[in-house]
């Protein structure tokens, strides 16, 4: 029930300020209603020849769309205006600024006229175009041309603007002007579309182009109701009346009176920059989408390279562990057995035996030193993950190794020369491992040498270390991510004076089970572990045929990446 | 004199080997014992010159045997070298052969290795 009586009273609050709203635009107040009182006449002039907005007819009547407006006006205002006809807009105007014409029905607002006019807001909005028989897209191009416009109409004062640039002809209106044009007498006309459709309607006037110009469409002529200017009162209260008139009572006056044949939109200079701009807009996110698309073809491409590559070193490593999940127990199940076959082929050999025999049993002593071997290099292989670290000089893991290799070098008849930096910092490594690397090294560097030649006096192996910068940008860029640019390293080399390597050797090199070595005599298995080994350091291994010129044999490089400051 | 030397491994057509060859040289008196956890007593019965321990057993470690063997005061002078089937190329070849300290051979082992591993260590 307290609900109910709430509800009703906030209704009847809204119902009345509802009706105060609408009311407010008619009451006049004391003043006005007096002021009317006192002004029973007030003259009024409407343009003679301004459809649709405002003509006269054959049988003399005004009518149009000012003219309905106006009717409006004096019913709501429960007066009559009285007429004052003229011969033409000019003479209207004229008389209007001397005082014996109160009100102009339509009248567009400039600053000329504000002068002498007071104006209601515009109630009738008009656009402007050019009518020509060629076509003039912009006003521009309208310089050096016969332009008629309507003696003292909104675009005489706009065309005035241009007067050097454009010939102005006057005329006394609108038919009059588009009738020139029809016949060439003029170039173009400046009007407003609903007056020029309407004649071309009413006419059949065809051939005729009407261009909608930007700059006139800013300038839309705006229709006002013009009063003069010492009757203020006269203004408001005309204006109170206008506003008085509904949105849709407008929108039915307008479409009795505009038949408005559009203007084929294409050829409007705004819609077609609007168009173009719009085109190139498209044109440039289009290209930006090609590109796009480009560079994300070249991510994937590099990216599929590069899980390629993730995925063939996954394989190896899962290959790697198998294998080495395998050597434990297959070493253990198979050295035996081998064992058992050289303790055989031992007590063989201790018996009487013919020369035949002989032979068969030193082969078959070869033999199993041969498996022998295999199983112990896959062993080797399947070690490589866990390290061992401590920090230390890396130097001394070098002339460790060299200390284990010196016989092998002197048997050989091979000068070792060793320029081992002392300023070298310390590193975290695994001294066992690193150590097996240089052995690993050293050896093939000496059969190298043994394999070139037995008798060379120039036999050579160099081992230098020393603290340098990175600038090769080929070598930063195999590192894959590991060094970059100035990076500071310890670098090793190894130098022999061997062979060198082939070219197809150069790539392989560090593959598993890639030997250049006769067969028996090595398993191919060092370099790749080795490498493996210096990758677990965080470092790098190449291996490429000397740069001198006049010696032959293979340069081994080590780097290892440094991390904070060098100790001396 | 003949020098005693006691093998422990599991395998028995080996030991049986290791044995006939290195009494063939006549320098040599060999006894072989297949079961780790049997050893400790082949070693107070036997009392060997020089043990050849084999290091992956079924039943027991080889290091753990010889410690054993080394905790009786009667046996713990006594030179010991492991035999061992897992053993890398590098940890044979390149770093001498000892790991940890302790002397071993890599099998496949030739009995020549075995009589100047003896001699060496002997001698």
């Amino acid at each position: 029930m307290l609900y109910l009586k709430l509800y009703l009273k906030i209704l009847f609050a809204s119902l009345f300020l509802l009706n105060l709203c609408f009311a407010q635009e008619l009451r006049l107040t004391e003043e006005e209603k007096n002021w009317l009182s006192n002004h029973p006449i007030i003259h009024i002039a409407h343009d003679k020849n301004f459809p649709p907005y405002e003509w006269e007819n054959d049988a003399g009547i005004y009518q149009g769309i000012s003219i309905e407006y106006i009717q409006r006006i004096e019913k709501k205002l429960n007066i009559k205006f009285k007429q004052i006809k003229q011969k033409n807009w000019s003479k209207i105007l004229q008389e209007f600024k001397d005082g014996k014409i109160d009100v102009l029905s339509a009248i567009a607002k400039d600053e000329k006229r504000e002068k002498f006019t007071l104006f209601t807001k515009s109630h009738i909005k008009v656009q402007g175009i050019i009518v020509s028989v060629k076509e003039y897209k912009a006003l521009n191009e309208l310089v050096g041309e016969r332009v008629g416009v309507v003696n003292d109409y909104y675009w005489d004062d706009l065309l005035s603007e241009y007067n050097d640039e454009v010939e102005i002809v006057r005329v006394s209106n609108t038919q009059v002007g588009i009738e020139m044009v029809a016949i060439g007498a003029i170039d173009a006309m400046v009007s407003d579309l609903a007056s020029v459709t309407h004649i071309v309607y009413k006419e059949s006037i065809s051939g005729l182009q009407f261009v909608p110009v930007p700059i006139l469409q800013e300038k839309k002529l705006e229709l006002s109701i013009g009063i003069r200017k010492d009757w203020p009162l006269l203004q408001s209260i005309i204006q109170k009346a206008l506003n008085d008139i509904s949105s849709q009572e407008k929108e039915a006056i307008y479409k009795k009176w505009i038949k408005v044949q559009k203007v084929s939109f294409w050829q409007d200079t705004r819609f077609q920059y609007n168009v173009s701009i719009l085109g190139l807009i498209l044109l440039v996110i289009f290209l930006l989408i090609i590109t796009w698309n480009r560079l994300l073809k070249s991510q994937v491409a590099s990216r599929s390279k590069q899980l390629e590559k993730a995925n063939l070193q996954l394989i190896r490593a899962e290959k790697m562990e198998s294998i080495g999940r395998l050597s434990a127990g297959v070493a253990h199940e198979v050295k035996n057995p081998l064992a058992i076959l050289q303790m055989s082929v031992d007590y063989l050999k201790g018996e009487d035996n013919d020369e035949t025999t002989k032979t068969i049993l030193d082969d078959m002593d070869d033999a199993i030193v041969r498996a022998d071997r295999v199983i112990k290099g896959l062993l080797d292989f399947s070690r490589e993950k866990e390290l061992q670290v401590t920090k230390g000089n890396i130097n001394d893991v070098i002339e460790q190794s060299l200390k284990l290799i010196e016989h092998e070098f002197k048997q050989r008849n091979i000068q070792l020369t060793t320029d081992l930096s002392e300023t070298l910092p310390d590193l975290d490594m695994d001294r066992n491992r690193l150590q097996q690397v240089f052995i690993n090294l050293f050896m093939n560097a000496a059969q190298a040498i043994g394999a070139a030649s037995q008798t060379k006096n120039n036999a050579h192996i160099i081992v230098n270390s020393n603290l340098a910068q990175l600038e090769d940008q080929t070598l930063i860029e195999k590192s894959e991510g590991l060094f970059r640019l100035n990076q500071n390293v310890i670098l090793i080399s190894i130098l022999d004076t061997g062979t060198g390597l082939d070219k197809k050797s150069e790539k392989e090199v560090f593959e598993p089970f890639f030997t250049t070595k006769p067969l028996g005599e090595g398993t191919g298995l060092g370099l790749s572990v080795s490498k493996t080994i210096i990758g677990l350091h965080h470092g790098m291994i190449t291996m490429n045929n000397r740069s001198d010129i006049e010696i032959t044999g293979v340069e081994v490089k080590l780097y290892f990446a440094v991390k904070g400051e060098k100790k001396q | 004199m003949t020098k005693k030397i006691l093998v422990v491994d599991d395998e028995v057509v080996l030991t049986k080997m290791i044995k006939l060859n290195l009494e063939r040289t006549g320098n040599y008196e060999v006894h072989t014992e297949n079961e780790g956890s049997k050893a400790l007593q082949a070693a107070r019965e036997f009392k060997p010159d020089l043990i050849f321990m084999d290091v992956m057993m079924p039943d027991m470690a080889g290091d753990e045997v010889i410690a054993e063997i080394r905790e009786d005061d009667n046996l713990s002078s006594i030179p010991y070298v492991f035999l061992t089937a897992i053993v890398s190329k590098t940890e044979t070849e390149e770093m001498g052969n000892t790991i940890g300290g302790n002397e071993f051979l890599a099998k496949p082992v030739k009995t020549e290795e075995l009589i100047e591993t003896i001699e060496r260590i002997l001698d």
